[in-house]
């Protein structure tokens, strides 16, 4: 995939720092993160366990509070610091801004796939129930797992419960999909299959993409690597037309 | 502990006999999955039945098929042959899909190893999502019940946390407490420690067991046998038969003094 130049960030981390404290004393999560993404992006985050990656996507969709600095997202035509927000603000912003995948896919087991998806859109209210049923059915259409719309997830395979998670993930058509691990716990096969779907998100539906991975060796499937340790940018690796330019922060 | 009542509607599901103590009576159970490599049968005739309040454990060793027995009384999976009977309902007998999902949203309160919540919403709107979905309770009194249920399991401090800022022992609380939400006589528990420290595992089965007290049914897997004295009653599950049945009398006559 050609690496992207983009004019415009999507995403920018300004100065990021997360600090932890417990009993043990404090935890520096995060070290002044600066990082942008602009728009049709496919980025890899790679790091060791406990290197902060999970933290990092973490300051991103506002789950967790940050202790210094900002996140500031530039989508249709406005600009927000999300951790500027109220709970209720970022709720909602969330919900039509970005979509989240999760290693362990989070279906509701007492739902039906399309019950899963659409979810989120009755959460959101952005579709009345009868649009809500058709997009999701375009979704499972998407990601190819339409025939078992009306099953529970415990009778399907869990690639086919990601791709599952991947179609929630994109009920409310949100520019960003933000992805934690996604084939973490898939064979090696099925996470091939998986990998494919996000990057024709990329391609064929205009996402951008930041997904944290413990596996190297997917540096080259990406438009940029961003190595992260001890809570550190450390190298970037821009990828296409067969050479990588490598530098150090 | 509060525990105040639902406004259930009646569901149209067959009522079927079953003495009145009885929340599952289960008949003949058999279970048989197929696959290309020939036929597997997973339950081979299980007859049990388990009555209101009883807090049972169901031990077996991996692949014994406890939890495909579990599968068959919350309705996920289907029984090959035989009848189940949950609450005076057969729930395989003329029933539709969508009858029996909406039987179980009011009957039924599930918990699951990895608690299954909805990362993006906050515990108290995780509560409030399955009153939402079995359309239990006016629309105005879900945000209250659901506080109560989280007070229920000493979690309201956390109400408008997401799962992720809390500990896994207190997402499983909340996940407990999403389960009870609808108010259901049955709470049915897959290896819900199985994810937990000790610490966290023993809160939990504490809880099961003032729920028991008050009333609940509760059936729970485990593969850990240290949990089973805890629990009114024991089951094993061994190569799709259950081969042990142990109800402990006397702390079942503690609970009820």
């Amino acid at each position: 995939m050609p690496a992207q130049v983009f004019t415009q960030p999507l995403i920018e981390m300004r100065d990021v720092v997360k600090v932890y404290s417990s009993a043990a004393g404090e935890f520096n999560a995060l070290k002044g993160i600066n990082m942008q993404v602009g728009a049709r992006e496919f980025v890899g985050v790679v790091g060791k366990s406990g290197a902060g990656k999970s933290t990092l996507l973490n300051m991103i969709t506002g789950v967790d509070n940050l202790t210094s600095g900002e996140v500031i997202i530039h989508s249709n035509g406005s600009s927000v610091s999300i951790h500027k927000m109220s709970e209720d603000e970022v709720a909602l912003w969330r919900g039509q801004t970005l979509g989240v995948v999760f290693q362990s896919f989070q279906l509701l087991p007492m739902l039906t796939l399309v019950e899963n998806i659409t979810l989120p859109m009755d959460l959101c209210g952005r579709f009345n129930p009868k649009q809500s049923r058709e997009r999701a059915l375009e979704l499972l259409r998407l990601v190819e797992i339409e025939e078992h719309a009306d099953k529970l997830p415990a009778h399907i395979s869990g690639g086919q419960q990601q791709r599952v998670a991947i179609a929630r993930a994109l009920a409310n058509d949100p520019p960003i999909l933000i992805a934690d691990e996604p084939t973490g716990s898939l064979d090696s096969v099925t996470a091939e299959h998986i990998f494919e779907v996000f990057e024709h998100l990329v391609t064929d539906q205009g996402k951008t993409i930041v997904m944290v991975t413990h596996d190297e060796s997917l540096a080259p499937r990406f438009t940029r690597t961003i190595g992260i340790a001890d809570g550190e940018l450390g190298s970037i690796t821009r990828s296409g037309n067969g050479f990588w330019k490598r530098w150090k922060k | 502990m509060n525990m105040p009542r639902s406004k259930s509607k009646s569901v149209s599901v067959k009522h079927a006999m079953s003495t009145p103590e009885a929340m599952i009576d289960m008949h003949g159970i058999v279970k048989t999955f197929k696959n290309a490599a020939g036929e597997f049968t997973a339950l081979k005739g299980i007859d049990l039945t388990i009555n209101r309040g009883e807090f049972v454990s169901i031990v077996g060793k991996s692949g014994s098929g406890k939890s495909t027995l579990l599968n068959m009384i919350t309705g996920i999976d289907h029984p090959t042959e035989g009848r189940m009977v949950i609450g005076g309902t057969d729930i395989y007998t003329g029933v539709t899909e969508s009858q029996r999902s909406r039987w179980r949203g009011r009957n039924l309160g599930i918990v699951f190893q990895f608690f299954q919540l909805l990362p993006m919403l906050t515990l108290l709107e995780n509560v409030m999502l399955s009153m939402d979905f079995a359309e239990m309770y006016d629309f105005d009194e879900r945000p209250e019940r659901a506080m109560e249920m989280l007070k229920l399991v000493g979690l309201e401090k956390f109400a408008n946390k997401l799962p992720v800022l809390v500990s896994t022992g207190q997402q499983q609380l909340a996940a407990i407490a999403r389960a009870l939400a609808c108010d259901p006589p049955l709470l049915v528990a897959d290896e819900p420690t199985g994810n937990l420290d000790s610490k966290s595992a023993s809160t939990i089965i504490d809880l099961f067991e003032e729920l028991s007290r008050r009333g609940k049914t509760v059936v729970m897997v485990t593969h850990d046998p240290s949990l089973t004295s805890r629990t009114t009653r024991n089951l094993i599950i061994a190569d799709g038969k259950l081969t042990a049945d142990s109800t402990k009398i006397t702390r079942k006559k503690a609970l009820v003094e």
